[in-house]
């Protein structure tokens, strides 16, 4: 395979991944909401560039699911059918299928392999119309044919309506894809009946013998205008300044094919104030506009050129944006020749929000952000380094220059911190599906609440949390949340309720999972734990609720009896806990019994830069997580005291252990001094003091992996490289506490 | 392409080109395509709880690379007393690891007939692909696969 052709393949995975992700958001949203056509209509712009896209890439088989997919939308936008569950059933699986295409497409590099016979079939069974209610329209025509017609002729309505820009007065571009055009009623009459089934996208319908006469006229080189004049209102001689206009565009070698109203009708001075004219030139539009505007009298012209679409098949081409111009959505079912005056004004209320969110975006290898983040990196160390040099000489010039350069790295490395943010909504949208399946399948009821999932956070950490999310929403639907019998013989509703929210909270985000479901037991839980040697029973009936609720995190731990296909393997919350924590999170839980359970996780904003107080111990400096410091201080070593032989300190009535992060490393400890810095961490639920040399202050600091090679070394989560080029370790506060 | 020229080759007989670097008294050799650069020993930070053979991390170019004693590692006898002044990238599936080396000689083409690998010793058997002969010189030619995984203790 060629390099270009894997570039194209990437960028194909990429952007349908992104496409399936739409179609996720949005079928979700069709199917609380049946009537809501603006999702209909994304998820079919989104379904049409994808089959384009797998045809270009020559995938035919996703080519030909999309293509089904998007008659039965198409269908469903038409109201010929109706949005069920049976349908959207159909649908979703489609997109499942479609997600295991891509997936083959990206480790073998095609899509055969998937069988989609049996989707195509419920597919043709839901376009024939053949469902359960009684009061279903039956699809008017055999399967074949609908399938033709169906897709056809809707999708090239849009395209009538989709406009290009108009030049205005004085050449100016406006913004909006097109004003609804007033289209003088009586004079329609006089006209032939519109060929609309294929030619030009035009204002005016346009006989088939004018469409022949442009596209030859195209073929010699001529653009086709379209052109609409308005005369100042209280004109007099209406037809002599029409007239003007006519001629005034004969002088530019140009060819008028026709006008609305008829030139008979013109020299009657039977029309309003406007008059629509189908013009063939090759003078810019620019230019054919001032002349108009020239003649007096003449208030406004627009003028644009007309597309041309015969021949293009309608469901293969055309940009995203051009499918937008849609049915009107009060009446699905009415006819052609209302359309021609309903569908602009709806096209230009849809096609902003879909555009939109498709636009201003582009795709960067997270590889490259990663690489411009270490160049950046290096850009701070440099500096520092020139200052460092710098402060030896004091040149007053150089020192103004360095200070702006040093604003300016602050800035760029702040832009770079951004560019690697996005929405946790990347890993949420796949939710609310994932969790109305496994609740089916565990025959439950539980509704997903979402809430913050604009909240941004790193791209890294996002990848991360999707799987410790996915466990913890199992054990909800599989351990929290009741049967339905079960809730309501305790009077709570049927469906149980399952939060997902995310918010900023400081430098960090928090995202918590609450379900509504029977909550921790804490007797069992302790009897388990009895049970498997990890505590005897006096030490349990002295712990606390949560420290009780926090033995669900050990490792090997599982109180649901029965395993289940899904969760309850026993690797369940230690697996979350651990994969949080290598993210410099942490996990907490709280718990009422018969009320439910909430699992609180805090992350920190980015994996790559995370603020520190940096400490010396031993000629070494190590930095510790500003996130798990609680405060620090000089500390006498004659307040150290002894207590069952650990040494701890007390502050303000709460005893505190003292960890000397010296003999932790190995060395052993300076016993010289009267009085030792202690820094008071948070681990877990509780404080730890640690002892260190010197505090050398506080710095934002871009972690980095320490490699393969430290793998068994759990005491730093990694390191960091300062100002100076040194490197600094960061502690991992629970190994340090545990050993 | 490197397919087609390694078969080109095959057909008369497989080159390697090694680089070899002194440790002490003992010539070492690393396949010269693993070799990523030779530094000067720069200031290296001790990972505490580390294995005895890492001798910490250094900052290479704003990347933190670990730092391995290769005579530890091996657990070959050297004169005591070594001071490495010098310290060989390699960069071997991704991950880059320094050695400490003395002095970095130079590149050696290697048939693979001239790699006598009778010669292995019981305790260098996994890592050493053989000895190379040159002259009076006898230079341990290392695998590097071996190496690196010996280094992150597998």
């Amino acid at each position: 395979m060629n390099g270009e052709y894997d570039q194209y393949l990437s960028t194909f995975i990429d952007e349908a991944q992104e496409y399936m992700r739409v179609l996720n958001d949005k079928m979700l949203a069709l199917e609380s909401e049946p009537e809501n056509m603006t999702a209909i209509n994304e998820i079919f712009r989104a379904i049409h560039t994808l089959k384009g896209m797998s045809g270009t890439m020559g995938f035919e088989t996703m080519t030909k699911l999309c293509h089904r997919m998007e008659n039965v939308f198409d269908r469903a936008r038409n109201g010929e059918i109706e949005v069920d569950k049976d349908m959207m059933d159909a649908l979703f699986s489609g997109v499942d299928h479609l997600e295991r295409m891509t997936q083959s497409i990206a480790s073998k590099g095609s899509d055969s392999g998937t069988d989609i016979t049996e989707i195509l079939a419920v597919y043709e069974r839901i376009n024939r119309g053949e469902k359960k209610p009684p009061e279903k329209k039956p699809a008017p025509k055999p399967p074949t044919v609908v399938e033709k017609k169906a897709s056809k002729s809707p999708s090239k309505q849009p395209k009538t309506a989709g406009i290009p820009a108009e030049t205005g007065i004085k050449g100016q571009r406006k913004e909006e894809r097109l004003e609804p055009v007033k289209q003088p009623e009586p004079q329609v009459q006089g006209t032939q009946k519109p060929d609309y089934s294929e030619g030009f996208e035009s204002p005016i319908p346009l006989p088939s013998e004018i469409q022949n006469t442009l596209r030859k006229g195209i073929e010699k080189g001529y653009v086709p205008y379209y052109i609409q004049v308005k005369l100042t209102s209280g004109t007099l001689l209406k037809g002599a300044r029409i007239y003007m206009v006519f001629h005034r565009m004969d002088e530019m070698n140009s060819e008028i094919l026709y006008s609305v109203p008829d030139v008979e009708t013109i020299e009657d001075e039977r029309f309003d104030l406007t008059v629509e004219v189908v013009l063939l030139s090759k003078v810019p539009q620019e230019k054919i506009a001032e002349a108009i505007l020239n003649i007096a009298e003449i208030e406004t012209v627009k003028i644009h050129p007309l597309r041309f679409f015969e021949d293009i098949e309608p469901e293969s081409t055309p940009p995203p944006a051009q499918v937008v111009g849609q049915k009107p959505i009060e009446s699905p079912r009415m006819g052609q020749a209302d359309l021609e005056q309903k569908a602009p004004p709806v096209e230009h209320t849809v096609a902003p929000s879909g555009a939109a969110s498709l636009s201003k975006t582009i795709r960067v290898d997270i590889e490259k952000l990663d690489t411009l983040m270490n160049l950046m990196a290096e850009l701070v160390i440099a500096r520092s380094r020139i200052n460092e040099t710098l402060k030896k000489y004091n040149i007053k010039q150089v020192a103004e220059s360095l200070s702006q350069l040093s604003r300016i790295t602050l800035d760029l490395q702040n832009i770079v911190m951004k560019i690697r943010m996005v929405p946790v909504a990347y890993v949420f949208n796949r939710f609310p599906k994932m969790v109305s399946e496994l609740s089916k399948s565990f025959n439950k009821e539980v509704q997903l609440l979402i809430s913050g999932q604009e909240t941004e956070l790193d791209r890294t950490v996002v990848d991360e949390i999707g799987e410790p999310l996915v466990h913890l929403l199992r054990n909800v639907i599989d351990h929290a949340i009741e049967t339905k019998e079960e809730r309501l013989k305790k009077g709570k509703p049927a469906a149980g309720v399952a939060r997902l929210n995310a918010r900023h909270e400081g430098n960090t985000v928090i995202i918590e999972v609450i379900d509504d479901g029977k909550g921790l037991d804490r007797d069992s839980i302790a009897r388990k734990a009895i049970e498997k040697g990890i505590l005897d029973e006096p030490t349990a009936a002295r712990m606390s609720d949560e420290e009780i609720f926090l033995l669900i995190f050990l490792p090997n731990f599982s109180t649901k009896k029965q395993v289940t296909e899904l969760s309850g393997r026993g690797v369940g919350m230690d697996v979350v806990k651990t994969r949080i924590e290598s993210l410099n999170g942490s996990v907490s839980l709280e718990s009422v019994k018969e009320v439910g359970t909430k699992v609180k996780i805090r992350l920190p904003l980015t994996l790559a830069i995370i603020q520190a107080l940096l400490v010396n111990v031993s000629e070494n400096v190590y930095a510790i997580p500003i996130s798990m410091i609680d405060s620090t201080l000089n500390l006498p070593i004659a307040d150290i005291q002894l207590v069952q032989s650990r040494e701890v300190v007390v502050i303000r009535g709460e005893i505190i252990p003292i960890i000397w992060l010296q003999e932790v490393f190995g060395l052993s400890r300076n016993r010289e001094r009267q009085s030792v810095h202690v820094v008071i961490t948070r681990v877990g639920q509780k404080k730890y003091g640690f002892v260190v040399d010197h505090l050398l202050g506080q710095d934002d600091i871009v972690i980095k992996s320490l490699g393969r090679l430290f793998k068994n070394v759990k005491e730093f989560s990694g390191g960091a490289i300062l100002g100076d080029g040194r490197i600094a370790l960061i502690l991992e506060g629970t190994t340090i506490v545990a050993t | 392409m490197a397919e087609k020229k390694e078969q080109a080759v095959a057909k008369r007989e497989k080159i390697e080109e090694i680089l070899s670097f002194k440790i002490g008294k003992q010539e070492f050799a690393f396949n010269v395509d693993s070799v990523e650069l030779v530094i000067e020993r720069a200031e290296i930070t001790p990972v505490p709880k580390s294995r005895s053979y890492i001798e910490g991390v250094m900052n290479l170019r704003g990347r933190i690379v670990p730092v391995v004693d290769l005579t530890k590692l091996i657990h070959i006898e050297t004169e005591a007393d070594q001071h490495f002044e010098n310290v060989l990238i390699v960069k071997h599936e991704g991950a880059e690891v320094g050695f400490f080396v003395n002095e970095v000689r130079e590149v050696i083409n290697v048939k693979e007939s001239e790699i006598d690998t009778g010669a292995r010793t019981d305790q260098l058997d996994q890592k050493v692909r053989g000895v190379v002969k040159r002259g009076k010189r006898l230079i341990l030619f290392m695998d590097i696969d071996q190496i690196m995984k010996a280094c992150e203790g597998e």
